[in-house]
C-alpha cells in the first residue's frame, strides 16, 4: 500500500467482455461452454446452485426467523443481541448473511433497506433479491425519498413514524423484523410464518393480516 | 468523483419496476426469470473457486464496466461481462479464447468436452452446500482501539476514500461525502475494501454504522427532520 497507482489508464480488463457475442444469452452460453472445456466449472455445480437458489434458501427461511421471534421472546433478545449467532440456531448461515443485524420495527420508527452501491442483501434468509431491489430505481431513490418509494409498494407512513433507511455498504446484512399484526394473539408459530412476506423482511412492506 | 455505479440520490430514476394488476402489486417473479440469468449465476458463484478474487474485486470490476454498458446492462449481464473481464485478468481465458469462442457461437458449433482436464480447485457438486454455508466473513482482528464511540459525532472524509488506487473502489457513497453523522453501531474489524479489491491484502479497519439525519445530506426541502439514513463506514472514512 504505497505507490499510488492509475488504473485510469488501464481500460483493457474492463472491456473483454465486447469480444463475446452482444447478445446476453449467447454471451452466457459462450462463457459457460469455454469454463467446462477449461475445467474451471463443473455442470453438476452448476445444477447444484441453481436448485439451491431455487428450492431450498428463500425468504421462507427469514420468516421463520420472524415467526419464532414474534413467539418468544428470549429468542427475539438473543436476535437482536447478537443476529448472526441467534439466526445460525435455524441453521441459515453462510454465503452473504455471514454479519447479520436484525433491525426492529416499532409504533415509532419504520426501517428499510436497501443497497445504493450494488445490490447487497442478506441471501442465506431471503434468497436472491428480486427485480425491483437490484433495479436503479430503487438503489437511486430510495436513500433521498424512502416516503415515496414505500407509497409505490402501498405503504402510507404516518409523519409520526420516522423512516430510518440502512444502506448495505459493507458486509453486514440487515433485515427488518417486523411489527407482529394485532389479532394474531391465537395463532401457532407456523400460522405466524405464513403471514410473514419477503417484503416486510426488507421494509418494503408489511405481514399479511390474518384471514 | 465517482463511479456509475455510485447513485445513491440521483434525480431521474422512474417508479419502481413492480407489477401491478389493477394497483395491485403482483409479487410472483421466478427466483430466476430467465435460465440464462440463473446460468450466469452459478457460473459466476463457481468460478470464483478457481478465481480467488474477493467480493470488493468482483465488485469493482462490475462498476468498472464502461458507464454506457452498466446502464444498458440487465443485472445478469453485468455479473457475466465483470467475469469476463476477471477470468481474462487473472489469467484463465484469454483474448483468443474469447474471440474463438465466438467465432464458433457464430458458427452455432458449441461443444461441451467437460471432465477432460478440470482444475484442482474447480468447485464441485457435493462441496455447494459446505462451501455456501461457511460463506467468507470479512470480520478481522484490528490491533489498535477503535477511534469513534457509539453516539458519537462524526463527519465523512470529503473525496473518494482509496488512497492507493485512483479511481479505486471504495464504500463511500458520493451522496454522503462530507457529512456529518452521529455513530449508532460498531462491528469491530473488518476487512477494508478499499484495499481487497485490488489485491493489496485485508488491511482491516474497524467498522461503524453511521446515522445520518435526512436533511444533513439532502437539505431542508428534499430531506426532512424526522427521517434517517444508516451506512456502513470503515474508520478511515471519517474524521
Amino acid at each position: 500500500m504505497t505507490e499510488k497507482k492509475n488504473i485510469g489508464h488501464n481500460h483493457d480488463d474492463h472491456h473483454n467482455h465486447s469480444l463475446l457475442p452482444e447478445e446476453p444469452e449467447l454471451r452466457v452460453r459462450a462463457i459457460e461452454t469455454l469454463l467446462l472445456n477449461k475445467g474451471i466449472i463443473n455442470s453438476n455445480t452448476l445444477n447444484e446452485l441453481i436448485d439451491t437458489y431455487e428450492n431450498k434458501i428463500g425468504p421462507r427461511n427469514g420468516a421463520k426467523v420472524v415467526a419464532k421471534a414474534w413467539v418468544d421472546q428470549d429468542y427475539k433478545k438473543r436476535l437482536l443481541e447478537n443476529s448472526t449467532k441467534a439466526i445460525e440456531e435455524l441453521s441459515y448461515t453462510g454465503r452473504q448473511g455471514e454479519h447479520m443485524v436484525v433491525v426492529e420495527n416499532t409504533p415509532k420508527v419504520h426501517n428499510v433497506v436497501v443497497c445504493t452501491l450494488c445490490s447487497c442483501y442478506p441471501w442465506p434468509v431471503l434468497g436472491i433479491p428480486p427485480t425491483w431491489y437490484k433495479s436503479d430505481e430503487y438503489r437511486s431513490r430510495t436513500v433521498r425519498e424512502p416516503r415515496k418509494i414505500l407509497q409505490e409498494f402501498g405503504l402510507e407512513l404516518d409523519l409520526n413514524i420516522q423512516v430510518k433507511v440502512w444502506d448495505s455498504t459493507s458486509e453486514m446484512r440487515y433485515l427488518v423484523l417486523p411489527m407482529r399484526p394485532a389479532g394474531t394473539e391465537l395463532l401457532t408459530e407456523s400460522e405466524l410464518e405464513s403471514l410473514v412476506t419477503r417484503n416486510s423482511m426488507i421494509g418494503t412492506g408489511l405481514p399479511e393480516m390474518p384471514k | 468523483m465517482t463511479r456509475i455505479h455510485d447513485m445513491g440520490g440521483r434525480f431521474g430514476d422512474g417508479p419502481i419496476p413492480l407489477k401491478k394488476i389493477e394497483g395491485k402489486i403482483v409479487d410472483d417473479e421466478p427466483v430466476f426469470k430467465k435460465h440464462w440469468h440463473a446460468k450466469a449465476f452459478a457460473i459466476t458463484v463457481a468460478s470464483a473457486s478457481v478465481g480467488k478474487w474477493s467480493i470488493d474485486k468482483s465488485r469493482f470490476f462490475r462498476e468498472s464496466l464502461p458507464p454506457k454498458d452498466y446502464a444498458k446492462f440487465d443485472y445478469y449481464e453485468k455479473w457475466s461481462s465483470a467475469l469476463i473481464n476477471l477470468l481474462v485478468e487473472r489469467g484463465l481465458i484469454n483474448k483468443n479464447d474469447l474471440i474463438e469462442i465466438t467465432k464458433k457461437v457464430k458458427e452455432n458449433n458449441l461443444k461441451i468436452s467437460q471432465g477432460t482436464n478440470e482444475h484442482p480447485d474447480v468447485l464441485k457438486a457435493k462441496d455447494v452446500a459446505i462451501t455456501l454455508g461457511r460463506g467468507g466473513p470479512s470480520a478481522r482482528e484490528v490491533q489498535n482501539s477503535p477511534i469513534f464511540k457509539i453516539g458519537q459525532e462524526v463527519r465523512t472524509i470529503n473525496y473518494s476514500p482509496n488512497k492507493n488506487v485512483i479511481g479505486g473502489h471504495t464504500r463511500l457513497p458520493i451522496y454522503a461525502r462530507g457529512k456529518k453523522g452521529k455513530v449508532i453501531l460498531y462491528h469491530k474489524g473488518h476487512v477494508l475494501p478499499d484495499a481487497s479489491a485490488h489485491d493489496l491484502g485485508d488491511f482491516p479497519e474497524h467498522l461503524y454504522t453511521v446515522e445520518f439525519l435526512s436533511t444533513e445530506l439532502w437539505g431542508d426541502k428534499d430531506g426532512n427532520k424526522k427521517d434517517t439514513i444508516c451506512i456502513d463506514l470503515w474508520e478511515s472514512y471519517l474524521i
